[in-house]
């Protein structure tokens, strides 16, 4: 590699003034995670306050316009300023590590995309400092709700701003994320010797590439409609809707796998670790993901199924097709695990529980890609609770999976494996009091999106329930809390390898030098890292020594892949 | 060379199913929305199949001291730390806040845009001259 790194030596403890000026993809990647989960606390506050606004009837303590507020910012800040960004985050920390790059391509670009996203999401809140307060049109923004005729106030042109900006922001990181893997990957790292997370990076990218365009297009027409006379969405001028949700959507669905894929990806990674074994299909695996991708691209209009304008036998097949490369990975997650030396630590327990929870949300999906129930279950809690069960059991689960596994890694230290049990548990826990009851109420008719229902329908109970649970999820956040602050009050202790893992972000330092490695293992497989393991531990043999130190984990049997 | 029929392959995806799609449904905004998809994958693979200088049988080689792949190496110096992607973000957000607010904010956002964007340039060329230099010393 001819890259010289002209970079200043980092200091013990970095300055505020080096978060701010930084181009380094680590700290980048560590600026994009701590904000996600800034903006995921406050769409955290936000759905505990609509839990508990719901969780009698009548009215509690916010009225039906504030609480509309509350759904649109907090859709909108847990999808595109929590989930998409804090892979983004993953995605920049840890890809160039996997691949032996220096730096992104255009680390300054890279920076420039964070700071896009960051006011972007500032952006979005502000609208509650405005007299009409925040956009409460929903994080769909559908016309004609979000005309100026229903939607007056500035808080929906800044919904619109920011919007643009994340998908702006996304773009470029997009571009950078391609080029990166495309011309930056170490010798003897070709396609498929990539591990599985950059593999989802590339594939995310390119959804990200050819979706985001579409929402930026319809945000420019809404905003042209609003302002300028347009007449894109108004069907007195010409225009039309169900235009909106067709733009809208051919973003919205793939964004639901751009949303998911990077997180499979961490699966992918954190699953062969902890049992021991290669991951089982690996081409498969890579082949499931493309394919997931290319399928998202044709399901948009299975949101739209109720519009009556759209062909529902093309857009259900579709639909139903994707459940197969799904299928595929959950299989040969489960494959992983079979027979193989399980070691159940924190982020393995995580991927356990994103099998049980994502799975529901899954098979919940297949029955909505039916339209006969999509038209009973439209806008109903069951979408609710079909949507947060593969957006928190693919997102946040695999997410805590992510964080828990490469807090060493990026940090030198490592979190509590105690604190993260209980964690772990009371989300698990927490999840399905949370959900399971909406499931319930979708059944029974109760629509999203209200801030007040009628007593004695039999939806006070399990609103009564689901408000419990989402009360155990905000508990159940603090022992990470108490971790994260406890493993960063202590020195960095963590060898390269505390894993015993396979990639390679694990064969250089923890935290890596700015210029990430001084020497990369030969790569000739898909587990570089393991093979030079397995190579010293060899060779201490040949000489008669013990056993492998600290930081090369357990033997793993089966092939390099 | 993955990475350029990795396009190509997605390319005729999207031609597939954009015509499945107007064949059984006749709806305009949808076909176009996918055979634009198709569209924009077949020119990324045809610019990246442009843009191939290796060879297949170079890929794959761990003695290699060149990254792996068909477009070679164009890496350079590692940037120093830098203000402008800060100063050039806070611009742009600034002038979309005029959206919301009016004109002024484009006076706001114009000047932090302008002073990143200059610094981004310069240090852009400082870097470009290093490594014009360094390949020159090589």
């Amino acid at each position: 590699m001819s890259s010289i790194n002209l970079g200043i030596a980092a200091p013990p403890r970095t300055s505020l003034l080096e978060w701010l000026t930084t181009t380094d993809h680590k700290k980048i990647g560590v600026m994009y995670i701590a904000s996600a989960f800034g903006f995921a606390a406050i769409g955290g506050l936000i759905a505990e306050l609509i839990r508990l606004e719901l969780a009698a009837p009548g009215q509690q303590f916010v009225n039906a316009a504030t609480y509309d507020q509350l759904f649109t910012v907090h859709g909108t800040l847990m999808l595109l300023f929590f989930a998409g960004p804090l892979a983004i985050g993953f995605a920049n920390a840890i890809m160039p590590l996997q691949i032996g790059a220096a730096d992104m391509a255009f680390p300054r670009l890279n920076a420039l995309s964070y700071w896009l996203f960051l006011f972007g999401g500032l952006i979005v809140m502000s609208g509650f400092l405005t007299t009409g307060g925040a956009a409460a049109a929903g994080w769909t923004g559908y016309a004609p709700l979000s005309s100026s005729t229903f939607s007056p106030g500035a808080g929906m042109d800044l919904w619109i701003v920011g919007v643009a900006l994340v998908g702006v922001s996304g773009v470029l990181g997009a571009v950078n994320f391609m080029v990166t893997i495309y011309a930056r990957r170490a010798p003897g790292m070709h396609m498929f010797r990539m591990p599985m997370f950059t593999w989802t990076v590339l594939v995310t990218s390119t959804l990200i590439l050819f979706a985001f365009p579409s929402i930026t297009a319809a945000l420019a027409m809404l905003f042209i409609d609003r302002h300028f006379g347009g007449g894109f969405f108004d069907p007195t001028q010409g225009g039309n809707p169900v235009l909106w949700q067709h733009l809208f959507w051919f973003f919205g669905h793939p964004e639901v796998y751009i949303l998911i894929l990077p997180y499979f990806g961490i699966i992918s990674e954190v699953v062969p670790v902890f049992s021991g074994k290669p991951l089982f299909g690996y081409r498969f695996m890579v082949l499931a993901v493309i394919a997931i991708a290319s399928l998202s691209m044709g399901v948009w209009a299975h949101h739209m199924f109720t519009t009556g304008q759209v062909d529902l036998p093309f857009f259900s097949l579709m639909s139903l097709l994707i459940a197969v490369p799904t299928g595929i990975k959950i299989f040969n997650w489960i494959a992983t695990m079979w027979r193989g030396s399980l070691r159940f630590t924190v982020p393995m327990l995580w991927c356990i529980g994103l099998l049980y929870v994502f799975t529901i949300g899954g098979i919940s999906g297949v029955m909505l890609a039916s339209p006969p129930i999509d038209y009973m279950a439209q806008d109903t809690y069951f979408v609710v609770a079909h949507l947060h069960n593969v957006l928190i059991g693919g997102t946040v689960f695999a997410g805590f999976a992510g964080i828990y596994f490469w807090f060493p890694k990026l940090t030198g230290r490592r979190l509590d494996e105690g604190l993260g049990k209980i964690h772990w548990l009371l989300w698990v826990v927490g999840f399905a009091v949370t959900f399971i009851p909406q499931y319930v109420l979708g059944a029974e008719g109760m629509p999203r999106r209200i801030a007040d229902y009628p007593a004695g329908r039999g939806w006070d109970l399990p609103n009564l329930i689901s408000t419990i649970g989402a009360l155990i999820l905000a508990v159940g956040t603090l022992p990470f809390l108490l971790a994260v602050w406890r493993a960063m009050r202590r020195p960095a202790d963590q060898p390269a390898d505390p894993w015993g893992a396979n990639s390679l972000e694990w064969a250089t330092s923890s935290p890596p030098p700015h210029h990430n490695f001084d020497r990369l293992p030969p790569i000739r497989s898909l587990r570089p890292v393991f093979d030079e393991r397995m190579a010293a531990e060899a060779e201490r043999r040949a000489r008669g020594e013990g056993a492998a130190g600290p930081t090369a984990g357990p033997a793993a049997a089966g092939g390099t892949g | 060379m993955e990475e350029i029929t990795y396009f190509g392959r997605l390319s005729f995806f999207a031609f597939l199913v954009g015509a499945g799609y107007w064949l059984v449904s006749n709806e305009a905004v949808g076909t176009v929305m996918l055979i634009g998809f198709g569209l924009a994958t077949g020119a990324g693979f045809t610019l990246l199949r442009g843009g191939a200088r290796h060879e297949p049988d170079a890929v794959g080689d761990a003695e290699s001291t060149e990254p792996d792949g068909p477009f070679g190496d164009e890496s350079g110096p590692l940037p120093t730390r830098s203000a402008a992607p800060l100063a050039l973000g806070l611009g742009v957000a600034l002038i979309g806040m005029a959206g919301a607010f009016g004109p002024w904010f484009v006076l706001a956002g114009a000047v932090p845009l302008v002073l990143g964007a200059a610094d981004w340039l310069r240090s852009a060329n400082r870097e470009l001259a290093l490594r014009e230099h360094l390949d020159e010393a090589e």
